[in-house]
């Protein structure tokens, strides 16, 4: 089960987050158990393919840990996620000196697709999505983060944040919808 | 496009009842966006759904917990360290300041024998006032024997004028009695006597002269008065010391009641030892290394002091300094307990949750600062026109432990004030151990020192 925004007790987790600035080991545990997975299918999300995913949640904990220092007792989730993405944003910008541009502006799609089921679908249109409305998309559908944290993480204004979220709905709809009929009429 | 934001706040959880309703009104009215409708939900569902299908390369999190955790281990061991040192600096900070303390002690002390040397003064001076006591005393018999002798001579004038008419002897007699022999001294006695009673010994009739002693001859006629001649032999001799020591009697004197000399200590400290005050500033380059490395940095150490002369010779003072070289410093990893299954490890008396932090055979070059005060000793040994050798001995606290330093410095002076350094310095601390238990406890670098030195 991934995590539900639901059950996120904030103060628990910004009590973690101070105790493991001042280098407690089980507060990093907890917050490292608690947001592994979160932090992992975001990279996974955002970059689209395991490698580079592992090697940029790998380097989201490691930045987390050197600059706890930075952290003032705000939103430790969404401090954590900001860290995340801008780590994510690095990885892109090297991978743009071997990759084409238009390849980079609709992500980059998996490329062992054996058998393409709903599942992998939405994960291969997802990709295709530009990277700021794919954010948008993953942190609000998939993370359950509000639409004030994703202004705050992606560093935009909120009604920027909605539009983003709305027009990557939109596109998938686009993309999805024809697979959906399809597979409701199979049904 | 309204159909649509109606939509997405029902899917974020965020629709009213009014829109919820207006929404559903639209939804039977339109089958299209029935249709659109039901493709979002869908599609929402499948995407929130996606997450539970993701594999989560679990070994990977575990690599990279342990990892983090293994490094938090490390820097708190590493800031522990670092902290034991602060403590240890503070102990001898405390420690140097004791010492400095002393110091001063010393040079109160110091003060104090300067206070016994006035003390042996005054006494001396104490004597020879009483000296002088005795010499006014003396002079004021000198006037009583002048005064008797001018009355001697007054005699003597009226016996001379009254040779040739025979003065009777009852009128000498008269006369003799009347004066008043009582402040002259037994040969003034005797030799008045000699006068009044043997008149033809001492008065010649043939020319009326009368050997009396005048009182201008008194001081340098030897064997008319001896023990007159003894006190102006003795004042004489003490003169210019009995001027001097009455001059320093007053200072003692003022000194007692703090007219010139202030009793506040502070001020007489500074008058009697700290004359001149002297800034030193020297750079150094480390060429021999023993226990640490030289470090890559182009001036490896910088020391400043500040000095106040005790004497021609000798200065004291305090001097601070920093200095850098490269050490080897341990590596450290986190050995973490695994499954007690197959060739995993079992940790015993772990205090980290089945962790423990162990060093390993690697080591690293690490830039080290050190920063350290004290105080120093310096003695000029040579001088030579504007060339001057001195050796300078420094013992101070750093903050990772213990420091001394003996320099050999050669000196230049270019002006009053300004004088150009060269010399060798030697310095020997502990601390090394601390970075890395292979390293030696004491170390010491040889380093060339030029700067130079400020008189005030």
């Amino acid at each position: 089960m991934g995590i539900s925004k639901k059950d996120i007790n904030h103060t628990k987790i910004n009590q973690a987050a101070l105790d493991f600035k001042k280098g407690d080991i089980q507060s990093f545990n907890y917050l490292f158990s608690y947001f592994k997975k979160a932090i992992y299918r975001f990279c996974l999300r955002i970059l689209g393919d395991e490698a580079s995913a592992q090697d940029a949640f790998q380097e989201t904990f490691i930045r987390v840990y050197e600059r706890i220092s930075t952290f003032n007792g705000g939103n430790f989730e969404s401090w954590l996620f900001i860290t995340a993405r801008n780590t994510c944003i690095n990885f892109i910008r090297k991978r743009k000196n071997t990759q084409a541009i238009t390849e980079l502006d609709y992500g980059f799609a998996p490329k062992n697709y054996l058998k393409i089921g709903m599942k992998e679908y939405i994960e291969l249109q997802l990709a295709k999505l530009p990277l700021s409305l794919r954010e948008a998309v993953v942190l609000r559908d998939m993370e359950d983060f509000s639409y004030k944290e994703i202004a705050e993480i992606l560093d935009i204004d909120l009604s920027l944040a909605k539009v983003r979220v709305h027009r990557a709905r939109l596109k998938l709809k686009e993309t999805l919808e024809p697979l959906m009929r399809e597979l409701n009429e199979t049904a | 496009m309204k159909q649509h934001k109606l939509i997405f706040r029902y899917l974020d959880g965020e629709i009213t009842r009014e829109e919820d309703n207006l929404l559903r009104d639209m939804i039977n009215q339109d089958s299209e966006l029935k249709n659109d409708f039901q493709s979002f939900v869908e599609i929402d569902y499948e995407i929130q759904k996606a997450n539970d299908d993701i594999a989560y390369p679990e070994n990977f999190f575990n690599s990279v917990e342990k990892s983090i955790v293994s490094r938090m281990q490390e820097d708190a061991y590493l800031s522990n360290n670092k902290k034991n040192r602060k403590v240890v600096f503070f102990q001898y900070s405390i420690a140097a300041s004791i010492l400095i303390f002393f110091a001063l002690l010393l040079n109160i002390d110091h003060f104090g024998n300067q206070f016994t040397k006035l003390n042996k003064v005054y006494t001396a001076n104490q004597n020879s006032y009483m000296m002088n006591n005795q010499i006014t005393n003396s002079e004021q018999s000198k006037i009583n024997k002048i005064s008797a002798h001018n009355q001697i001579q007054s005699i003597v004038s009226v016996k001379e004028t009254n040779t040739n008419s025979n003065i009777q002897k009852g009128i000498d007699n008269t006369e003799k009695n009347n004066i008043d022999f009582s402040s002259l001294t037994q040969n003034e006695k005797t030799s008045s006597n000699e006068l009044l009673n043997e008149p033809n010994s001492s008065i010649s009739e043939s020319n009326h002269e009368i050997s009396v002693v005048q009182p201008s001859n008194i001081k340098n006629s030897p064997g008319q008065d001896l023990s007159l001649n003894n006190n102006n032999n003795n004042r004489n001799n003490k003169e210019y010391d009995n001027v001097q020591k009455v001059s320093l009697t007053n200072d003692y004197t003022n000194l007692l009641s703090g007219s010139k000399y202030s009793p506040n200590f502070n001020t007489n400290f500074s008058k009697v030892h700290l004359s001149v005050l002297e800034l030193n500033s020297f750079l150094g380059n480390d060429f021999v290394c023993f226990g640490v490395n030289k470090s890559t940095h182009l001036i490896n150490s910088f020391t400043q002091s500040v000095g106040a002369s005790i004497d021609n010779d000798s200065k004291i003072g305090l001097e601070t300094g920093y200095m850098n070289f490269s050490i080897s410093q341990d590596k450290y990893v986190t050995i973490n307990e695994g499954p007690l299954s197959g060739s995993t490890i079992k940790i015993e008396n772990s205090d980290n949750n089945g962790s423990i932090l162990i060093r390993t055979s690697g080591v690293s070059l690490a830039e080290q600062n050190l920063f350290w005060a004290g105080v120093f000793y310096e003695r000029n040994f040579l001088n030579y026109n504007n060339f001057t050798l001195s050796s300078r001995l420094s013992i101070g606290a750093s903050d990772i432990g213990f420091v001394s330093s003996l320099k050999f410095v050669s000196k230049y002076s270019i002006s009053k004030a300004i004088d150009i350094l060269i010399g060798a310095d030697a310095k020997m601390f502990t601390g090394g151990a601390t970075f890395s238990p292979a390293n030696s406890n004491v170390s010491s670098t040889i380093s060339l020192i030029y700067g130079m030195r400020i008189s005030l």
